[in-house]
């Protein structure tokens, strides 16, 4: 079996243009990680428009990529309702609410040692090695 | 028989009106503002290319009203513009009553209703009552008609003659169409409502096909499916492969882009709605969109996927529109590969992964 590491992100209240392109280069080096099963809480999210589901997108692409899985929890009604109008509520693995494994920091300060990257509580992936 | 209306509206309310007259006690209304869904009544909200008050002012002519003058009401606590609205009231009054005016209707604007103005006439002749006070089931309407001779033949202020005929008032039971008009739910549900036929507002321009109503201008793409009841307000452009629905009403100035589905929405004036979107149990302004399910507003900035139809951006590179159209036309030509980088529409599969460009 091959082990998998969980992660949990939680996205900040603004996740729009601005904000997106640090989020997603602070999360390059977390993502290099193969099989990570990666959660994205948006319970925070008040406002978000196209960049900020694009971010999403991209962070699947990179996580499918490593044989990962991305999955979106605890997700705001604001939030709901951008990924309704994009369609991309179709596209997600949507949860009610995030795992209980959950990073204190929030995403801006995005440092690999802070991540609740858990080798050592390793998810056992139901897929065969 | 003579009859005329004071309507008095809220304070807050801005509005350009086709009354006789519209006294602004408090200032003067900015009508090239656009309304914001959250700081002003559903009365005020387009509809079909008339605001609902006016689309009243206009059954009330229909009824018969001649004389209609428009007061906005002020409840504050403010006692110099207190007591300058009701003496602006009472002049009004006055003046309607000394020209001979047979009937005089006070109302309080803050419902839609859907009043039988004649059947109102026949029974204050048949009860002789010098106040018919207008009834929904057993609460009362702010809707009072006055009799004009009953009224001239008393003395004192009109304020004061009303105060003594109050004990001789009967009750006028209303039976026609109301909306509260107080929630954006119960503005989605009088547009719905009136799309249906059960309203006296009907859709204006041309019924292209049963239930489908196109104002003047308006252009469809032949690849759009719009299905009945629906309104297609003027010069309002409906792109290639889109779907409305639902009994959506679209109106004038907007732009629907390609690929984008409209379900059981209103949509307000001048609004851009962009590419391959689905838009459902919406009211949809150029500056967000407040969701009836979820009785939340969501104020969206991003000009991609909503804006002002006049201002919004055009997307990068040039010829992205030009190629997402031609994809979701049905071309024959071979597929398009499409390539954004991060600040494009999310809607469209970016081409483009981490460290290089697709």
């Amino acid at each position: 079996m091959r082990n998998h590491s969980a992660l949990v992100v939680e996205l900040p209240e603004f996740v729009d243009a601005k904000r997106t392109r640090r989020l997603i280069r602070d999360m390059k080096a977390a993502l290099r990680v193969d099989h990570v099963n990666l959660t994205l809480d948006l319970s925070r999210v008040e406002e978000m428009d196209s960049a900020g589901a694009d971010m999403l997108l991209q962070c699947m692409l990179e996580v499918t990529k490593r044989d990962g899985t991305l999955a979106l929890a605890g997700i705001s009604p604001v939030a709901a309702t951008i990924l309704e109008l994009t369609g991309l509520d179709r596209v997600f693995d949507i949860l009610p609410d995030a795992p209980p494994v959950v990073a204190e920091q929030p995403a801006e300060v995005f440092e690999p040692a802070a991540m609740n990257v858990l080798p050592g509580e390793a998810v056992q992936s139901p897929a065969v090695a | 028989m003579s009859l005329a209306a004071i309507i008095t509206i809220p304070a807050r309310f801005q509005t350009n009106t086709v009354a006789d007259r519209v006294l602004r006690v408090n200032g003067e209304g900015d009508s090239s503002r656009p309304i914001p869904i959250e700081d002003s009544s559903p009365l005020l909200w387009e509809l079909f290319g008339q605001s609902v008050f006016d689309h009243l002012l206009g059954q009330f002519r229909r009824g018969g009203v001649e004389h209609i003058s428009v007061l906005r009401e002020e409840r504050s606590s403010n006692n110099r513009a207190y007591s300058q609205f009701w003496s602006e009231w009472e002049r009004v009054a006055s003046t309607y009553l000394s020209n001979g005016i047979d009937a005089l209707l006070l109302i309080s604007m803050r419902s839609y209703t859907e009043l039988d103005i004649c059947e109102l006439l026949k029974f204050r002749q048949h009860t002789g009552s010098p106040l018919t006070q207008v009834h929904r089931a057993q609460t009362p309407l702010d809707i009072v008609l006055v009799d004009g001779q009953a009224f001239r033949s008393c003395s004192g202020s009109f304020r004061s003659r009303l105060n003594s005929v109050f004990p001789r008032q009967r009750g006028f039971r209303f039976m026609g169409y109301f909306n509260p008009m107080e929630t954006p739910r119960d503005f989605r549900i009088l547009a719905q409502d009136s799309l249906l036929g059960r309203t006296q507002i009907r859709p204006c321009g041309n019924e292209v096909q049963p239930g489908i109503w196109y104002g003047d201008g308006a252009r469809v793409a032949a690849s759009a499916q719009i299905d009945a009841p629906a309104y297609i307000g003027g010069r309002t452009r409906v792109s290639d492969s889109c779907t409305v629905t639902g009994a959506s009403v679209i109106e004038g100035d907007c732009e629907v882009d390609c690929g984008t589905s409209i379900d059981r929405c209103c949509v307000f004036p001048a609004t851009y709605i962009g590419i391959g979107l689905r838009v459902s149990d919406a009211l949809v302004a150029p500056s967000g969109l407040f969701h009836l399910q979820r009785n939340l507003t969501v104020n969206i900035r991003d000009l991609r996927l909503l804006g002002d139809v006049r201002r919004r951006h055009r997307l990068q590179p040039k010829n992205l529109a030009r190629k997402a159209r031609s994809l979701l036309s049905g071309s024959d030509r071979p597929p398009v590969r499409l390539s954004t980088n991060s600040s494009q529409t999310a809607s469209l599969q970016p081409a483009r992964w981490f460290g290089r460009s697709g």
